[in-house]
């Protein structure tokens, strides 16, 4: 089976500045894929070039087997967009939203988008503008699905969204997660990746740092804690490091070489990735 | 690679752009612009009707169809230039859209224009049939075109120096001003002379059409560089 999503060293420019630069990304049927970066690290970028919002102006983007660079036209209908900002036209009922952009889509059924709304509770006679945020977001979701996609993108959709539907929408999303769909999914809210993705690629002005699976990440990437004098003696396999009241904190890449025993060494969040691999210190 | 050969002018396309423009007015009555232009729609259609029964004079059938074309304009936009560029639609296809719309269009200017030319007084069936085919038809298309040109459904971009703006009002502007003037100016005989501003309005809406066509679905542009 191939990838749902691949992107081999592509790259977005707008004018004369590249905005993402060589991107490599394998996204396999049934993986729940976090992005994760600081803000203009380039994540709605990446989403952007891969709904054809944005040229791709190096490499090569592949969707289910088609090339976007070649064929953008097939390449969306195998995407359903889940975003943050409006691209609807606000004024439509939640049902007639669907019926009038859903024939747009090959696969799509009004009968099954109905269905999904009723499912999330979504009501369907309701002005689109006046959905609220949650709601507004289950009606992309609805709409999504009822076109039946093999990639769904979501960009951070949960911002600004209470706790508890948060933990609702990941509940939901693994739910419509399974082996013939995959989701690419940016967020803030990395303690919610860490429980559910199976994957992460972290970017960071334009640029990839890493693309790894979760164990990989946890095999690779270890936080370690010392004196200032044990860090000193790893100061070469330090990647960053930071001093706390009583020891100092550092990460290390695991490079095969054993840690001494008074070491305390732990696995790292994904906000002490991204704060290492990306803060200022 | 698979070629594909669709075809943009099906009766059902129709249908569908026709289903597509209606729910789009109904979404737009919820809007203030969307409410402003029915009320100019519907004053317009009103404007006309309470002036039949004066002498045929241009102006006054002209003035209350211009406002009734103003308020459609206005209460037909519902545009959302980033929803476009992520549906699956090629360039052509949304090019074609367009053509459709302005299809659609057509017949409601034409049908108003119509009726204000068959009410007015002094009309024989000969100078009716003669404003029909010389004024209202090309008049109607100029201004459902016109209508297309002005909601300037591709938007510039000035980082890549595509101006589209520029290009609609290039073409807006005669398109307007042969369609209005051909509209206001009586056509008298069935001569020769008489044929010349009809016969050039024909012209440039058809040439208008295909330039639309051309630039939209051959203009090569994303979202991110509007």
């Amino acid at each position: 089976m191939c990838p749902l999503l691949e992107l081999k060293g592509a790259g977005a420019e707008r004018g004369n500045t590249f905005w993402l630069r060589d991107i490599n990304l394998t996204l396999e049927p049934g993986t729940f894929m976090g992005v994760i970066g600081r803000n203009g690290a380039g994540k709605t970028t990446l989403f952007h070039m891969i709904c054809g919002l944005s040229r791709i102006s190096e490499g090569e983007v592949w969707v289910n087997g088609i090339c976007m660079n070649q064929e953008p036209k097939r390449c969306k209908k195998e995407i359903g967009i889940i975003f943050d900002d409006d691209y609807f036209r606000l004024d439509l009922s939640v049902k007639y939203g669907g019926a009038v952009y859903g024939p747009y889509y090959e696969g799509y059924s009004q009968k099954d988008f109905l269905e999904y709304c009723r499912q999330f509770d979504v009501d369907v006679r309701q002005n689109i503008r006046k959905l609220s945020k949650g709601n507004y977001m289950k009606f992309q979701l609805a709409f999504a699905l009822a076109h039946h996609p093999k990639l769904i993108l979501m960009d951070e959709p949960e911002a600004g969204l209470d706790p508890v539907f948060r933990r609702e929408w990941m509940n939901l999303m693994y739910d419509v997660l399974d082996e013939t769909c995959s989701i690419l999914f940016a967020t803030h809210l990395t303690e919610e990746l860490e429980q559910y993705a199976d994957g992460i690629i972290m970017l960071s002005k334009g640029r990839q740092i890493f693309s790894h699976t979760m164990p990989e990440l946890e095999e690779r990437y270890k936080i370690v804690r010392g004196t200032s004098i044990q860090m000193d003696a790893l100061k070469e396999r330090l990647i960053a490091r930071r001093k706390m009241e009583h020891y100092e904190e550092g990460l290390i890449e695991e490079s095969g070489g054993r840690l001494q025993e008074e070491f305390s060494v732990s696995r790292p969040a994904l906000a002490d990735l991204l704060y290492y691999l990306d803060g200022k210190f | 690679m698979i070629l594909e050969q669709e075809k943009y002018f099906t009766p059902r396309k129709f249908l569908n752009t026709g289903r597509e423009m209606f729910v789009e007015m109904r979404g737009s009555l919820h809007t203030k612009r969307g409410k402003a232009g029915a009320i100019l729609f519907l004053m317009g259609i009103l404007w006309g009707i309470s002036v039949q029964g004066t002498d045929l004079d241009p102006m006054t059938t002209i003035a209350p169809l211009l406002w009734s074309v103003i308020g459609m304009t206005m209460f037909l936009n519902l545009e959302n230039h980033k929803l476009l560029y992520m549906l699956p639609i090629s360039r052509k296809e949304f090019a074609a859209a367009q053509i459709r719309k302005t299809a659609w269009i057509l017949p409601v200017i034409l049908a108003m224009a119509t009726f204000y030319f068959a009410c007015a007084d002094g009309q024989n069936m000969d100078a009716f049939w003669r404003d029909i085919l010389w004024k209202a038809v090309p008049g109607s298309a100029s201004l459902s075109a016109a209508q297309i040109v002005s909601r300037k459904p591709l938007r510039e971009s000035k980082e890549l120096g595509k101006e589209i703006y520029k290009f609609s009002y290039g073409v807006l502007i005669p398109l307007f001003a042969i369609g209005l003037f051909n509209l206001t100016i009586t056509a008298s005989s069935w001569s020769v002379v008489d044929r010349i501003l009809p016969v050039m309005n024909y012209g440039i809406n058809i040439c208008a059409v295909r330039y639309l066509y051309r630039k939209m679905a051959f203009t090569e542009l994303y979202y991110d560089e509007l």
